[in-house]
Formats: structure tokens, C-alpha cells, sequence
């Protein structure tokens, strides 16, 4: 198994933030978590990228149940192997293009920056400080730091949440794009209807 | 991204904050340094000239002015007290060696000191070029006086630069002397009776003579007197030779008074003797006696106060920089929070982050650690030309155990106030963080 949840419930304070859930998925394909907004769609990429620990119930990655292994050693899974694209970007604004998108970069990687760029229509851009970027550059940028680490899982939070149409579409090709590439699997929330038609598997989340 | 880098451009992204705190950081260590130095010097210099002198016998007044103005020859002399009296003082058994000084007049500054050669042997002095004197009007000069064997020099009255010169009589400097890193290394020394000659006081040799000489001619008279009535016709002869030695004795008293030096240097034979012998000249005499080890205690303590203050500005100034240090972090860690979050959620482990926040605040008490020690070697060499006490002895930027305890201390507190919010920025819950920013 490639990344499944077993029984994975969250609860805070006794209130059920996350309901049991139970599902697996196979390496390269993508997944929609989709519902009403409050739903726990983010905990659940949460818990599933290791950021939360679950109450019950365990994720497991790769043969690597989460909730045998130590912090570190899920940093480290972390670190190599997922990539994630944040609704609000949260690009670190003193820092350029360039030093926003190594952030995401393992040590023992030197990918191909300027072809990155290029892919993502920010070609000589590096320097620029990302407080001075527009939104849809900041956009791009948070792609790509999400990618740099070519992961085999991209996490995408409401990508397309506060865009119009037609970004959506360019965003959503862009990500999909840079997945084939490195044969990554995507796993998106989004209460977004529009972005449901790019995926054949769609995880429903209800409370 | 390699650490170093981030942690450059996240001191850089407050530049203003991380350059006030190092600036704060560095006149902390600077004045913490300065003083250190400074004290040193003064407490190694007080040591070094006041050894192997327990009292100090001069005129009557101040003891520290007398200790100051006799040992260490940085303050006016109180007065003067007969040549006899610290002569008669001097035959004490207690005493184990006195040196006599006259003091009155300086060249360019610098004091002339009328003593003997003991003066010179107590500071295991050697001579660098020429010779001691032989002579009255011969002259030795410390090593720090800029002046040559063969030169010939007149004396100006009073201790400090610019008084009358005594420009009758000239002395012939005959040697000078190594550095000693002592007092005598700006001192210029000849002979009791050249000082004596100078101020128009008898020549002390004379005077013992001329006592000798009364004595003699009172024992003569005496004799002479007895035979009086038995050789009357050597009673003419006896009233000339009395009548000639009491025109001479009259024509030294008209011309030359009584000599007269200003202290008198003296190494007891026990420590007892310390106590004892200064009780004694005071209440006995209408002399002084001091005690330098309890002057120099009472002018340290004074001096104490002043470097107090300054201790308590620098303390204020490091803590000043080292609560920067932590507010800068601390408060700035609340504006970073969603930043480190995304390092988390990137893989960065709790110890990176930790080490992130920690290494920014010791790379700022370190910069500032620096250049505070740079700017106090540079602020001493600067000092040490401008003061001229400092200048005179030489003075030079030590880097002893004090130098290493000013650093340490500040680097620790440093380290303290940057692992107290490194501590806390690796413990954020990323998950929730991140909620909060969504």
C-alpha cells in the first residue's frame, strides 16, 4: 500500500473533528478531498502528512505506520517525500524566488532551477523578494516549492479557492503538469466543484 | 537551503533590530573591557611602585597626599621637615633601610627627585647608558624621558610643567637608566644636595660636618677654657680661633639655611614595626607618618566608587543588549510563526528550527562581542596615547583571565536570552498554526 488511512479519527477536546476514515491510495494517482468547508478536510491532510497525530486509527506510508515511528523520523518522510501548496501560499517574504522555492529542497538534491522558473513562467525572476510578487506569481512560486523536492505526494490546500476560472485551470494544469513529471502523486482538498473534473477518484468527507 | 544562509537573511530582514542589539551588545563589552583594563593597570602600577615601602615620614597634613606625592610622585608634596629630625628618625632600630627624598622642581613635566643611590637599588634599577652620579649636579633619568647622556637641563620650581626655572644652576644628565615599569621610568634623580643647593637650604654633608665641626670646636673651646687660667698668653689665640669659626658658622647661617627634605622612604624589620613606629613619629614628633598599604586601600576604595558606576553602566548596557537579543527573537518569533511552521511542514526537524532561532541570536551577541572587543583594543591603544598617566607608564591592552570572564559572561547570557525562544519556536504545533493562517 501506497498511502492509506485505517480507521483514522480526530477528536479534540471530545469533539469529533475527523470521522473514521478508511481508505488507500495507489502511487501516481490523484485524489479530491472534497466537502463542505469545516468538514475536516484539512485535518485529514493533516494526519495524513504526519503534521497531526491522530486519536485513533493510523496512517500509513509506504509500509511506515506513522504511529510506530518516532517525530523525527516522520520529519524525515516528510522532508523527502511529500510536498505541500498552502491556500494562503505562506511564502517567507525577505526571502527571493528563488531562496522561497530551495526551502522545499533536500540537501542531497540540485535540481534544475532556471528550467523550474522557466516551467512556471518566472524566468528571471530569482531574485525577486516574494513580498514584491502579485498573487498569481506568489501562486506559482508556491507551486514550485511544493515540487522542487520532486515528492511523491504533493498536498494541495484550497489551490483554486480564490481564484477565478480561468487561473484555476491554469493553476490546477500547472500542478498536475509538474506531477507527471515526476510521477507524483496529487491529493487535493477543495470544496471547489470546479476542481472535481480533474479527477477520476474523489474522497467524499462527512461528518 | 543551507542554514547559514537562512539565518543570514533572517538577521538581515531586521537589520535595524539585529544592528541596535549589537551595538549594544559591543559598548556593553567595551566599557566592561575598558574598565577591566584600566583598573588592572592602575591596581599593577599602585603595587609594583609601592613595594617594599612600609611608612612614609614626611610634613604634617594629608597621609594619602604624602603617599601620593612621595611614592607614586602624582600629587604636591605637604611640606618639608628637617634634614636633622628624619636623620634622627632614620637611626631607629626598627628601621631596616631609609631613603630620603627632596622634591621641589621638575623639567618639562617630569619630577626631580634629590634622594640617594638606595632610591635607585629599591627599584633594582640598572643603568642603560652612562653612569650613576658621582657629583652633585650630576643627573640619572628614567627610561621614559626623552633625553640623552651629555645633556645639560635646568630645573623649574614646583612639581608640574611651567614653573621658574632655576636657570643659575644646570644639571648634567651622566645616565640613563633600563625601564623598570615603575615610577623611576619618569623620574630624573640626582643627589639630595643638589636639590638642596638649588633652594638655597645648607648641603646636608656640610651640615653634619658643621655639627661635627661645632662639636669639635665646643670640646676646643671647653679645653681651652680649662687651660684658661694656667696659659694666659694663649688666651689671645684661643678667642681668635673661636672668634674665626663662629664668622664662618655665621656666614653659612646668613647665606644657607637649615637643611630640609620632603620624606623620607622607610622599609621596617617587621611587620610590628609598622604599627609602632608611624604611633610614635606622630605623636612624638612634628613630623607624619604614613602608612601606604592603608592610603592606598582608602584611595581605592574611592576610585571603587567611580568604577562601580561605570561597572553598573556596562552590566546595564549588556543586559540592555541581551534583553534585546530575547525581545528581537521572542517578539519577532510571533511574526515568524507561520514562517517556521512552513519549515516544519517542509521537514524541517524541532532541532533545525531550534538551532535556527538560537544560532541567530548567538551570531548577533557574538558580532557584537567582536566588535566591542575590537573597539576596546583600539579605544585603549587610543587612551593609552591620550591620558597622559597612561601614556607616561606605558600602559598595554592585556588579555588576562578578566578579559576571558567579561567575554564568557556576556556570550552565555547571550546564549540564555536566544535558547529561551528557540526553545519555544521548535515546540509550535504546525498543524495548528497553519490552521490558524488558512
Amino acid at each position: 500500500m501506497f498511502l492509506g488511512v485505517k480507521n483514522l479519527e480526530f477528536k479534540v477536546a471530545n469533539k469529533t473533528i475527523l470521522n473514521k476514515q478508511n481508505f488507500s491510495i495507489s502511487k501516481g494517482k490523484h485524489v479530491l478531498i472534497s466537502g463542505l468547508s469545516g468538514s475536516g478536510k484539512t485535518t485529514l491532510m493533516n494526519l495524513m502528512s504526519g503534521l497531526l497525530k491522530p486519536t485513533s486509527g493510523f496512517v500509513s506510508f509506504e509500509e511506515n505506520d506513522f504511529s510506530k515511528l518516532t517525530e523525527e523520523n516522520i520529519d524525515q518522510i516528510r522532508s523527502k517525500n511529500f510536498g505541500f501548496i498552502f491556500q494562503r501560499l505562506h511564502l517567507i517574504k525577505h526571502l527571493t524566488v528563488e531562496q522561497n522555492i530551495l526551502l522545499g529542497l533536500n540537501k542531497d538534491q540540485s535540481p534544475n532551477i532556471d528550467e523550474l522558473l522557466d516551467d512556471i513562467g518566472l524566468k528571471n525572476k530569482h531574485t525577486q523578494l516574494a513580498k514584491n510578487l502579485s498573487f498569481g506569481e506568489s501562486q506559482r512560486v508556491a507551486i514550485a516549492r511544493g515540487i522542487i523536492n520532486s515528492p511523491k505526494v504533493i498536498f494541495a490546500d484550497e489551490p483554486t479557492s480564490s481564484l477565478d476560472d480561468r487561473n484555476t485551470k491554469k493553476v490546477l494544469e500547472l500542478i498536475f503538469s509538474q506531477a507527471k513529471k515526476n510521477n507524483s502523486t496529487i491529493i487535493i482538498s477543495s470544496h471547489d466543484e470546479r476542481v472535481k473534473k480533474f479527477f477520476k477518484k474523489i474522497q467524499e468527507i462527512n461528518l | 537551503m543551507n542554514d547559514f544562509i537562512y539565518i543570514y537573511l533572517s538577521i538581515k530582514s531586521r537589520l535595524l533590530n539585529s544592528t541596535l542589539t549589537v551595538l549594544l551588545t559591543s559598548f556593553g563589552v567595551l566599557i566592561a573591557i575598558l574598565l577591566s583594563q584600566i583598573s588592572n593597570h592602575i591596581e599593577k602600577r599602585l603595587k609594583s611602585d609601592g613595594k617594599g615601602v612600609d611608612i612614609v615620614v614626611g610634613a604634617k597634613g594629608s597621609p594619602l597626599q604624602l603617599v601620593l606625592s612621595s611614592i607614586y610622585h602624582i600629587d604636591i608634596p605637604n611640606g618639608n621637615i628637617p634634614y636633622e629630625s628624619a636623620l634622627e628618625i632614620s637611626k631607629n632600630p626598627m628601621i631596616e633601610k631609609a631613603i630620603p627624598l627632596a622634591l621641589g622642581d621638575n623639567w618639562k613635566g617630569f619630577r626631580i627627585v634629590g634622594t640617594n643611590l638606595d632610591y635607585i637599588k629599591h627599584f633594582n634599577a640598572e643603568i642603560k647608558k652612562g653612569r650613576l652620579w658621582n657629583n652633585d649636579f650630576e643627573m640619572v633619568a628614567g627610561a621614559n624621558i626623552n633625553i640623552d647622556v651629555g645633556e645639560n637641563i635646568s630645573g623649574a620650581h614646583g612639581v608640574i610643567n611651567g614653573g621658574r626655572a632655576h636657570d643659575d644652576h644646570t644639571y648634567k644628565i651622566v645616565g640613563v637608566l633600563e625601564p623598570t615599569s615603575s615610577v623611576l621610568d619618569r623620574l630624573l634623580i640626582t643627589s639630595v644636595n643638589s636639590v638642596l643647593e638649588i633652594h638655597g637650604l645648607e648641603n646636608i654633608d656640610d651640615h653634619n660636618e658643621h655639627n661635627h665641626e661645632e662639636d669639635k670646636n665646643k670640646n676646643k673651646h671647653h679645653d681651652k677654657h680649662e687651660e684658661h687660667s694656667d696659659e694666659h698668653d694663649d688666651n689671645h689665640k684661643h678667642n681668635h680661633d673661636s672668634n674665626e669659626n663662629h664668622k664662618k658658622f655665621e656666614k653659612n647661617v646668613s647665606s644657607y639655611l637649615e637643611p630640609e627634605i620632603t620624606a623620607l622612604l622607610i622599609k621596617t624589620k617587621s611587620p610590628v614595626a609598622n604599627i609602632n613606629l608611624p604611633r610614635f613619629i606622630n605623636r612624638q614628633t612634628n613630623m607624619q607618618a604614613a602608612n601606604p598599604a592603608l592610603e592606598i586601600t582608602r584611595l581605592t576604595t574611592m576610585f571603587g566608587m567611580g568604577s562601580k558606576t561605570l561597572t553598573f553602566l556596562s552590566i546595564f548596557l549588556i543586559s540592555i543588549a541581551v534583553l534585546s537579543i530575547f525581545s528581537g527573537l521572542a517578539g519577532n518569533l510571533e511574526n515568524r510563526m507561520g514562517d517556521l511552521a512552513i519549515l516544519r511542514a517542509l521537514g524541517y526537524s524541532k532541532k533545525r528550527i531550534f538551532k535556527i532561532i538560537a544560532m541567530e541570536g548567538t551570531s548577533i551577541i557574538f558580532s557584537g562581542i567582536f566588535l566591542g572587543t575590537i573597539m576596546s583594543f583600539f579605544s585603549f591603544e587610543i587612551l593609552s596615547h591620550i591620558v597622559t598617566p597612561l601614556h607616561i607608564s606605558k600602559a598595554k591592552f592585556i588579555v588576562n583571565f578578566e578579559f576571558y570572564i567579561i567575554i564568557a559572561s556576556v556570550f552565555i547570557a547571550g546564549c540564555i536570552a536566544s535558547i529561551i525562544p528557540a526553545y519555544k519556536g521548535s515546540k509550535i504545533s504546525v498543524a495548528n498554526q497553519l490552521s490558524q493562517n488558512i
